[in-house]
């Protein structure tokens, strides 16, 4: 009977994961678009315009916290068994990294240029226990508005 | 040059190279495909070294065995005691028309305190009968095909093969979705699907065996195909969920009844 139930779980979570993700990837890929170089990001320390006077530097964050439905844990839970890419996370990784880096944006939209954006993920719970696996990405760099 | 780099920035957004280009669900099924091969091969080796095993152990062995699982506590009652008696002669008869059967258990017969229509032999060759079943059926050739039935699990060593299979299998089994909860529940519904549907296989042949000796002893398998006509009757329970039952279905039985007597 267990079986049953999560061969039902699969089919349902299979379809709400996909429409669910092919929508996220609709809204991220508009908001990508309105906001080409607005603002130019760096990820080194140097940056262009040092002759130009400073206004206001800030620190600005973006955090996504994600999850893959039950469908894509459970794919991934097999591979594990025989190793190889976890293509069933690749499209969550890549969410919650464009969805954390277009946060940090969408707070930076005033500001000319992001140096040192750094972009890191990390588990938020311990898979080994039975719990779902939540991974959370953080991007942040210091944001410079020119005068 | 701004025009370029824009197009380029669009064609970067658009055209995503972080995510494969792979089917997910396709890449499921593969894996699938990839554990139920793993678990045949197990339950295939495991069939073939418990048998191998279990066909060549010596009589005192099965029996020390036999002794060491018996421990069943069945409510046993005496309101049937006559039919009791018919069986115990039925069984002789039996015993004495097989070798397999013969300087083992001594069968002994009881009845069992059970309203539901069944029979069950216990791994030291006790065979019980069901109140429900005594009740309900007083055929002599009825009683006998189904005592033929419980004697041909015995004779055909079911109980100890089961075990012999499930022990091995369970071993491996659990070695190679050891700590990983979703291989565990993949490999227990192929788990589940294979022990129904080698108890039914189990049960084919304890029907074939029981209506050998039927023939040989009444010269027809009327009364067991009436059996299961009237448990057919008795059951209404739809074909669909014999699938997931570990007995074949009554229609299945009564063809494979009817083939082995055209034989």
């Amino acid at each position: 009977m267990d079986f049953l139930l999560i061969i039902l779980l699969i089919i349902l979570t299979y379809f709400t994961g996909s429409i669910i993700e092919k929508r996220h990837f609709k809204k991220i890929i508009k908001r990508e678009k309105a906001l080409i170089r607005k603002p130019i990001i760096s990820y080194g320390k140097r940056f262009t315009g040092r002759n130009k006077k400073i206004k206001k530097v800030e620190l600005v964050t973006g955090e996504t916290v994600i999850s893959g439905d039950y469908f894509k844990n459970f794919a991934a839970g097999l591979k594990n068994f025989f190793g190889g890419r976890l293509t069933s996370f690749e499209s969550v990784m890549d969410r919650g990294r464009r969805e954390a880096i277009l946060r940090m944006r969408e707070k930076a939209k005033k500001a000319s240029i992001i140096v040192n954006t750094r972009v890191e993920a990390v588990m938020l719970n311990d898979i080994y226990t039975g719990s779902v696996p939540q991974c959370a990405i953080i991007a942040y760099g210091t944001a410079i508005t020119y005068e | 040059m701004n025009d370029d780099l824009e197009k380029r920035y669009l064609s970067v957004i658009e055209d995503n190279d972080n995510v494969s280009k792979t089917n997910v669900l396709s890449e499921f099924f593969f894996l699938l495909l990839g554990i139920f091969l793993i678990c045949s091969a197990i339950y295939f080796s495991a069939d073939y070294i418990a048998g191998v095993v279990i066909d060549n152990m010596t009589n005192e062995k099965q029996l020390k065995i036999e002794k060491l699982l018996s421990g069943d506590r069945v409510k046993t009652i005496n309101a049937h005691n006559e039919e009791i008696k018919r069986l115990s002669q039925i069984k002789k008869r039996i015993v004495r028309m097989d070798k397999n059967l013969q300087g083992k258990s001594k069968f002994p017969i009881y009845e069992a305190d059970m309203k539901e229509i069944n029979a069950f032999v216990m791994p030291d060759g006790k065979i019980y009968f069901t109140s429900g079943l005594l009740d309900k059926i007083n055929d002599e050739q009825i009683l006998t095909f189904i005592l033929a039935h419980e004697l041909g699990h015995y004779a055909h060593r079911d109980h100890l093969k089961s075990i012999g299979r499930q022990i091995i299998s369970a071993t491996l089994l659990s070695l190679i979705s050891f700590g990983q909860k979703d291989i565990t529940s993949v490999v227990n519904g192929f788990s589940f699907a294979d022990s129904i549907s080698h108890s039914q296989k189990q049960e084919k042949m304890a029907d074939l065996y029981a209506n050998k000796v039927v023939l040989k002893l009444y010269g027809t398998n009327k009364g067991a195909i009436d059996f299961f006509e009237f448990l057919k009757k008795e059951e209404k329970v739809p074909e669909f969920l014999y699938y997931i039952s570990t007995h074949p279905s009554n229609d299945a039985r009564i063809n494979l009844l009817k083939e082995q007597k055209a034989d």
